[in-house]
């Protein structure tokens, strides 16, 4: 009896604590309150920039194809401009509007819910070979924020992207990078001098994936008598290239370089740091040194000794700084383009599609056509055999280059011209003439007009 | 002694009630969409929301998709015109014949758009539905105006899987009978059925190689088929399936019949002929992208 007693003396106790009212609570509103203030603080922050904001951006998991410009500005109405330094679906530094929105998931989350081609370049698939496409997310977590600059983090990728305010002019500061961009990119082998003292080698990146050239680098060097090789991602900025991660040698961290194109050096502008990236490649013309028109020299036969017929062609820019457009060659009227592109101060002019029939799925392709090999020639259906360009000068002003064989055919075939083609597949449907008449375009040579 | 115990048992009872009395609950902490309304949301308020209590999102929040696809959004005139053609040959079909209140308390509650299709290793998902609830329709921003009005291409990609996932709302509601799958018994192969070319499961009394999944997936697929892909296609899958094939494939469609009619007042051909005569007004469809 006595037990039941204290038993009854408990149960006030474990009333009293299950119902005990006055906790002290850590934050005055609950959660969907402070996450909803939090989200329309952040809104307000980023409709609040009168010229938007400039994004580091970075597509492809672990920072792999480098950094890329990005320009917002977000409004109120939930509607969003968006902006690149390059070319994506739209030409460089073209604005397209779509929507955005900031939703709680693992903290605030700014979203681009419609599609905005340019944006969304970077995310979209279109082959079952490639599933991430360029790996870019367009969901970031916000994961801190001052009145100038915003730290996210990429959703997917969890790349760390980093966004500010925009000066006065975004949209001329994306040209200043492109601009810097067209200078530097023509080149990928520096010496790496630390301190006066060569130290290594640098090589830019001259892989080209999905349209993006890979910004990032490979330096080599000797630390603590360690041979060393390390690949750094980097974004271009108005002076020069601002690395993702510090490259840090003896004791030396580096992040920010300016470019001298007189010079073709990358000088570390970071405080007290003597080092410089010492370009030993010979100077070479630019992307945009080659947009213009030309008188392109050539033959219908691949055993002919000179090229006699001559086509007037131009070449416009595709996508800048990548690709350009050769036009003039197909017949008036025929759909389809051909394109070249630019690496390093040459042209690549590989076989490819020009062309998809939507209603049949026909294949239009620019064919590379062999050199006879005993006696016969050969075709393929390669998009990575083709020309490139020799004799590349420009010393009367004018841009003048040959094109010849890129040796990726392998060592029996040789890549004398193209053939105009359309295919079923694997089937040939018949040769279609060019523009004079022909299906062949053979030693093309280009003098600028 | 007895007695006090029991008051104080009551007295805290008492308490207990009178600390724990539950608070008013005020509004929602939770905020509305704060977007403001364009003429495609007000449009689908009258043309989903009003009269078939679907909800079309148009805009992707990617986290809210399957994490497996890297899916981008859709374009908003791409969502708006495929949302007309889905309108047009599905919703719109259903609500001539059956209602719209037919549709309010049978239908799937909400429909996806996303840009871009899911890529697997070696296939492309250009639409897929979820818990008969969802239906996500994949490859928006690919569409093209002569696609959009295009009957066959809408049927082939969207509209066929649309009937197929519709037919599985009906006969998760009313059951299908039961001899149904005895027609075909032991030859359903469950998730083998990508084993089997369509020849042989025509030849099975199949409609698709798909219908060899289960007499669910059979019952749905000859069920859209039969609707969607017309009377010639019909024609050549008897055809193909041979005397033994065809025989079953009547057999299942003799069933398939009565179960429409008995068990939702639909008469299939009926149906069928009004779908046609929306397949051949598509192309007059005014999509304006």
């Amino acid at each position: 009896m006595k037990l039941i007693k204290y038993l009854f003396l408990f149960i006030p106790i474990i009333v009293i604590t299950a119902c005990v009212k006055d906790e002290e609570t850590l934050f005055n509103d609950p959660p969907a309150i402070r996450m909803q203030k939090t989200i329309d603080e952040y809104k307000t922050l980023l409709t609040g920039s009168a010229n938007g904001w400039i994004m580091d951006y970075y597509p492809e998991v672990s920072y792999a194809a480098g950094g890329f410009s990005m320009y917002y500005k977000f409004s109120a109405d939930g509607n969003v401009d968006i902006a690149c330094e390059i070319a994506t679906n739209v030409p460089a530094r073209q604005t397209v509007a779509s929507t955005w929105d900031i939703i709680p998931y693992q903290g605030p989350v700014i979203t681009f819910d419609t599609y905005n081609p340019v944006l969304h370049y970077f995310s979209e698939v279109s082959s079952t070979s490639d599933r991430d496409g360029r790996g870019g997310d367009y969901e970031f977590v916000v994961m801190k924020a001052t009145q100038d600059t915003i730290y996210l983090k990429g959703l997917k990728n969890e790349n760390k992207i980093v966004m500010w305010k925009a000066g006065s002019d975004p949209m001329d500061y994306l040209k200043q990078v492109s601009n810097t961009y067209n200078k530097a990119n023509a080149y990928k082998n520096f010496n790496f001098e630390l301190g006066g003292n060569i130290i290594g080698k640098v090589v830019m990146s001259s892989a080209i994936t999905n349209d993006l050239l890979n910004r990032k680098f490979t330096a080599s060097y000797t630390k603590n008598d360690k041979d060393t090789t390390e690949t750094i991602a980097f974004i271009y900025t108005v002076e020069g290239i601002r690395l993702n991660t510090d490259l840090v040698v003896n004791g030396v961290s580096m992040r920010h370089f300016a470019y001298d194109d007189t010079e073709r050096i990358f000088t570390c502008s970071d405080p007290g740091i003597k080092a410089r990236f010492i370009c030993t490649d010979k100077q070479v013309l630019k992307y945009e040194d080659f947009l213009g028109d030309y008188v392109m020299y050539y033959a219908v036969s691949n055993t002919a000794t000179s090229s006699t017929r001559t086509l007037d062609v131009s070449l416009v820019a595709e996508k800048e700084n990548i690709s350009y457009c050769l036009e003039g060659l197909l017949a008036t009227g025929s759909p389809g383009k051909i394109l070249l592109q630019y690496s390093g101060g040459n042209l690549q002019l590989l076989g490819q599609i020009m062309y998809t029939a939507p209603e049949t799925g026909y294949n239009f392709w620019l064919l590379p056509y062999s050199f006879p090999v005993a006696g016969s020639n050969y075709i393929t259906q390669s998009t990575t055999v083709g020309m490139t360009s020799i004799d590349v000068d420009s010393s009367d002003g004018k841009v003048k280059f040959r094109m010849v064989n890129n040796g990726a055919w392998g060592t029996t075939y040789s890549v004398a011209g193209f053939l105009l083609r359309n295919y079923n597949g694997s089937t040939s449907l018949g040769n279609v003439n060019g523009k004079d008449g022909q299906p062949f375009y053979f030693f093309p040579i280009f003098e600028m007009k | 002694m007895k007695n006090i115990g029991k008051y104080i048992v009551l007295l805290f009872l008492f308490m207990t009630f009178w600390s724990c009395k539950e608070e008013e609950l005020g509004p929602s902490v939770i905020s509305d969409d704060s977007s403001v309304a364009t003429a495609f949301d007000i449009w689908l308020n009258d043309n989903y929301v009003k009269p078939y209590n679907i909800k079309v999102y148009y805009k992707l929040k990617d986290i809210q998709t399957n994490r497996d696809y890297n899916v981008i959004p859709a374009d908003p005139a791409k969502s708006w015109a495929l949302a007309k053609v889905v309108k047009f040959l599905w919703a719109g079909t259903v609500d001539e014949y059956s209602g719209s209140d037919f549709l309010k308390m049978y239908s799937f509650r909400e429909f996806q758009m996303e840009g871009t299709y899911e890529y697997n290793a070696n296939t492309i998902i250009l639409a897929t539905a979820s818990g008969g609830i969802k239906i996500v329709f994949c490859g928006v921003n690919n569409l093209r105006l002569n696609d959009l009005t295009n009957a066959d291409y809408m049927v082939q990609t969207y509209i066929k899987t649309m009937y197929h996932e519709y037919t599985h709302i009906l006969n998760q509601k009313k059951v299908v009978d039961a001899t149904y799958g005895n027609i075909s018994g032991s030859d359903y192969l469950g998730d083998d059925w990508t084993t089997r070319n369509t020849a042989t499961a025509n030849s099975l009394g199949f409609v698709s190689p798909y219908a060899g999944h289960s007499p669910g997936e059979d019952f749905a697929e000859l069920t859209s088929i039969y609707i969607t892909f017309g009377q010639n296609n019909w024609d050549n899958i008897l055809k193909n399936a041979g005397t033994a094939g065809a025989a079953k494939l009547s057999e299942k469609l003799d069933i398939a019949t009565t179960y429409f009619k008995n068990s939702w007042d639909i008469d299939i051909n009926e149906f069928r002929k009004l779908f046609e005569q929306r397949k051949a007004d598509l192309i007059n469809l005014d999509v304006n992208i």
